[in-house]
């Protein structure tokens, strides 16, 4: 089963066709990849499918849901932690989670159990009770991820989770990333870094709007004759005409 | 509904811990209110008064003593003639001027009659107007103290002023000021929120849950309107406090208005915000609209006397309708039943502002 589908999907900004005609599918329990340089589209493309942008035109269905009809439908079936930081700084930690916990309906009971839950797998147990925006900022990514999925979503949209952050935060990031995977969220994230396109299942490459290569990271490489991503990765990229 | 007061508590606590707004809670209701009602006062006091007394006997030294004990007027200088008097009104050291005429005391005993010459100075319309008035009031009391005038004769006019005896301007500005107040509250701190998360980006976190818009908005009307409740409270305290007013109607039917006023307000506020982008947008929108909401609601100039078309167009102004409210159940003890007109049209700015913030907050784009 696609948990994603996309046909031809575009999103058009006046003149400036942000998306272009992308039609691809994502497997369920699949960690997917999702490159690009800088203005190559990919989070106009992932606010499409969050419900958060009306597509210009093409189909596409997230968790079985249309973009078009059932936006708040599929609400309900994702998380999403979108490129900058939008927990809310001048609450604590608990109470970040229980604010959205409680707007996905979580029980009192489970809401308790899971901060309890997220707090010890986050390493946070004596950060609880402080504000959210005196946290470091590789904190707060993990902590986004984890509110991001506290509802056990079928997928989780991730928009650049590890900009910014460290390479032992970013590490920590993806075993988070890693535990969704196995409890069966699918994973869709964007992402600059070249090493972390290869935990992923399959990656697909944006240019310029339109996706140009969709595999597994190895099949890539051999395609494209590449030692690593970061060589697929330039060799697409430089083809691009838009600028920064 | 269990959501919403998981939404509750959110804006409890960030209102809670925001450094600006507790503070302008209740420093804003204590300011207005101690200082507006003195400012915006139409009583024209301390007009400057240059006496030409040409009789030099004892009535006009009465009159001029009692000119100067009416507690209107200062007087600038006493003019030889007419011409220094008009000098003393030429160079602003004067507003107006008396002449008291040679023989003053002479024909008022023998003929029962003299003559005054009045002369103001019209720049200022209002003060040129209350001056010759209260002037002309002066003489006519002195008038009939004397025994002559009209006082005495079979035609004299007499006036009572109703609700506000004392014809205090203060009583008629404070309940209006609450009203400024509630406004100011409502409508600008709404029209801030929603575009501070906005520009904070945390609207997109929940623009991305299932949450329903009216819901939302609601979690955010509910604060303001019990905010607008303690200051409307605070407000009343200090009228009384400093002004010893006490509304002569009933609190029930000024906190039902406050209550269906607050929500239009707050929901004026939410539509501003959920169209904006940014703050400034908010703030330039939430503050021309309130503006002129202000100036054409008769808080500060009578809505009789403005042109036929703004009249007209104050109708669409919910300031209007609660000022007058105010100042009916305030001074004059007005009923619920009397005020029934108003409430309709309350209650519908109510549903008209929050239903256009509902439709102008779009989760998605």
């Amino acid at each position: 089963m696609h948990v994603i589908e996309t046909d031809k999907l575009t999103k058009r900004f006046g003149n400036f066709t942000a998306v272009d005609r992308i039609s691809f599918r994502v497997e369920s329990g699949e960690i997917f990849g999702f490159l690009g340089a800088n203005g190559a589209g990919k989070t106009t493309a992932m606010r499409m499918l969050c419900g958060l942008s009306v597509p210009t035109s093409g189909k596409a269905t997230v968790a079985g849901y249309d973009v078009y009809k059932k936006s708040e439908q599929i609400k309900k079936h994702i998380g999403y932690m979108s490129q900058k930081f939008s927990l809310y700084a001048d609450l604590k930690v608990w109470e970040n989670i229980r604010l959205f916990g409680g707007i996905y309906g979580l029980s009192e009971k489970r809401l308790a159990d899971k901060t309890d839950e997220l707090l010890h797998t986050l390493n946070l147990e004596n950060e609880r009770n402080a504000l959210v925006g005196s946290l470091p900022l590789g904190w707060k990514q993990k902590l986004a991820f984890s509110v991001a999925i506290i509802h056990e979503p079928a997928i989780v949209f991730l928009d650049e989770p590890t900009g910014g952050v460290d390479p032992v935060t970013r590490r920590q990031f993806w075993e988070l990333i890693y535990d969704a995977s196995a409890r069966g969220i699918t994973v869709f994230a964007t992402t600059h870094y070249m090493d972390e396109a290869e935990y992923c299942n399959r990656v697909s490459i944006m240019v310029d709007g339109r996706i140009e290569a969709l595999d597994k990271p190895s099949v890539l490489k051999e395609t494209y004759h590449a030692e690593n991503m970061n060589e697929v990765f330039r060799s697409l990229a430089k083809k691009a005409t838009r600028g920064e | 509904m269990k959501i919403l007061l998981y939404l509750l508590e959110k804006e409890c606590k960030q209102i809670k811990r925001d450094r600006f707004l507790p503070k302008v809670i209740f420093i804003i209701p204590v300011l207005q209110l101690a200082i507006l009602p003195f400012a915006a006062n139409f009583e024209i006091r301390n007009i400057n008064i240059s006496i030409v007394d040409n009789d030099h006997s004892v009535y006009s030294q009465r009159l001029t003593e009692k000119i100067r004990s009416s507690g209107y007027f200062k007087l600038s200088d006493i003019s030889l003639n007419y011409e220094d008097g008009l000098a003393s009104i030429e160079n602003d050291k004067s507003d107006i001027l008396i002449e008291i005429p040679v023989n003053f005391e002479k024909d008022l005993g023998k003929e029962g009659e003299a003559r005054v010459l009045i002369a103001a100075n019209a720049i200022n319309g209002t003060k040129g107007g209350l001056g010759s008035s209260y002037l002309s009031g002066i003489i006519q009391d002195f008038n009939s103290e004397l025994g002559y005038g009209f006082s005495q004769a079979a035609g004299g006019i007499a006036s009572k002023y109703l609700y506000n005896p004392r014809l205090n301007y203060k009583n008629y500005m404070v309940p209006g000021i609450m009203v400024f107040l509630l406004t100011l509250i409502g409508g600008f701190l709404s029209a801030l929120n929603i575009v501070s998360e906005k520009e904070k980006g945390t609207i997109e976190q929940i623009n991305v849950t299932p949450l329903s818009k009216s819901l939302f908005l609601l979690s955010k009307l509910i604060p303001f309107w019990i905010i607008g409740f303690i200051l409307l409270t605070i407000g009343i305290f200090i009228a009384w406090l400093l002004y010893g007013l006490i509304p002569v109607g009933s609190f029930g039917v000024i906190y039902l208005f406050a209550a269906i006023y607050l929500i239009a307000f707050t929901g004026f506020g939410l539509a501003i915000s959920s169209i904006s982008s940014n703050q400034q947008q908010a703030m330039f929108t939430a503050f021309f609209f309130i503006i002129i909401f202000a100036l054409m609601s008769g808080l500060f100039t009578p809505i009789s006397s403005m042109p036929e078309w703004a009249q007209w167009l104050t109708l669409f102004n919910p300031l209007r309708y609660f000022i007058d409210v105010m100042r009916m159940v305030y001074l004059k003890g007005s009923l619920l039943s009397d005020l029934s007109v108003h409430f309709f049209v309350i209650c519908l700015f109510a549903i008209f502002f929050n239903v256009l913030a509902v439709i102008g907050y779009r989760k998605s784009n």
